[in-house]
């Protein structure tokens, strides 16, 4: 249930919107500039090797740390030079979705919930580099490999935060990792917990790896937690109970 | 808050944009244009026309991005 505060700021957010602003066509330029990078990474793959194919589990180990870094350490941290992107998360996408109400109403709230289009060209910018680099020492269909997987990151990342603030889970709770992620995401929404645990916004890894989840499991428990809520720690403060947590994040 | 205040009284003052749809149209229309010219690259060969197509493609997207304030 969602109380007067978190009304009150979502009013005032809507009301901020500019006219002109359209959430599926912010949600086309991602999925368009991710998926053309994509595509065109795709294409200068030729016979790769079995090492070089190892690229892509290793990019995703990294990209679900780094991913975990930059949430625990600059969307929830007040850091000078990246005080925007701090508003943007702790003091706004945390006011309008929290625990009690997690869930966007229109297409125009999707402008809290996907990134700007620029931060995908960013992390874009940043894969680049890294594949140049490792074209240089070993070889350039790990590089391409490294890219391709990258954007294929952004974008599971973009999706699966979108599948924690959908309201509607008749199907996403049946899917294995996004009712994971769902409700291990919309239990960070609590403010109690929110600077410190439940980072990871695809796969709990790096919330496994380095003790920040609300769960106490192994990993392959985090991996495939869904919404049972009979792992999560003890003492950690305003924690959903299967009682507290949105009826639609609870299971049966 | 990320986004900007509007006054949308009459007589209000002109809307101001904040400085990151700004900063983020200019860089958006840069790396859509160089995707643009490579994905283009890899379908037909680049000619004059591909490359104002990509330009145009890419301050349209630029531009929304500012007149959206994303």
């Amino acid at each position: 249930m969602m109380n007067p505060r978190q009304a009150a700021f979502r009013a005032a957010y809507r009301a901020q919107i500019a006219p002109a602003y359209d959430g599926l066509i912010h949600v086309a330029l991602i999925y368009l500039i991710g998926g053309a990078t994509l595509w065109y990474a795709a294409q200068h793959i030729h016979a790769a090797s079995w090492t070089e194919w190892l690229t892509v589990p290793a990019t995703i180990l990294f990209a679900n740390v780094f991913e975990w870094f930059l949430h625990a350490q600059v969307m929830h941290r007040p850091r000078p030079g990246f005080m925007g992107i701090y508003k943007r998360h702790t003091l706004a996408h945390h006011q309008f979705f929290t625990d009690h109400e997690p869930f966007h109403d229109t297409t125009r709230d999707f402008r809290i919930v996907f990134f700007p289009p620029y931060a995908l060209i960013a992390f874009l910018v940043m894969a680049s580099a890294g594949g140049y680099a490792l074209s240089l020492v070993w070889s350039s269909n790990a590089a391409w490999l490294l890219l391709a997987t990258a954007a294929g990151m952004y974008m599971n990342y973009e999706f699966f935060h979108w599948c924690c603030h959908v309201r509607d889970d008749r199907v996403l709770r049946h899917l294995p990792f996004i009712n994971t992620i769902r409700r291990h995401h919309i239990a960070h929404h609590d403010t109690s917990i929110m600077m410190n645990r439940n980072m990871n916004l695809t796969y709990p890894f790096a919330d496994w790896l380095f003790g920040t989840s609300d769960l106490d499991r192994g990993l392959l428990g985090h991996l495939f937690n869904g919404y049972d809520t009979r792992f999560i720690r003890r003492g950690l403060r305003g924690v959903p109970s299967t009682a507290s947590v949105p009826a639609s994040a609870a299971g049966d | 808050m990320a986004i900007t205040i509007r006054d949308t009284k009459p007589g209000a003052a002109p809307i101001k944009r904040n400085i990151a749809s700004l900063v983020g149209g200019v860089v958006i229309a840069v790396g859509c244009f160089i995707l643009c010219l490579l994905v283009a690259s890899e379908l037909t060969a680049v000619t004059w026309p591909v490359v104002l197509g990509a330009a145009v493609m890419a301050l349209a997207v630029g531009a929304w991005i500012r007149v959206a304030d994303l």
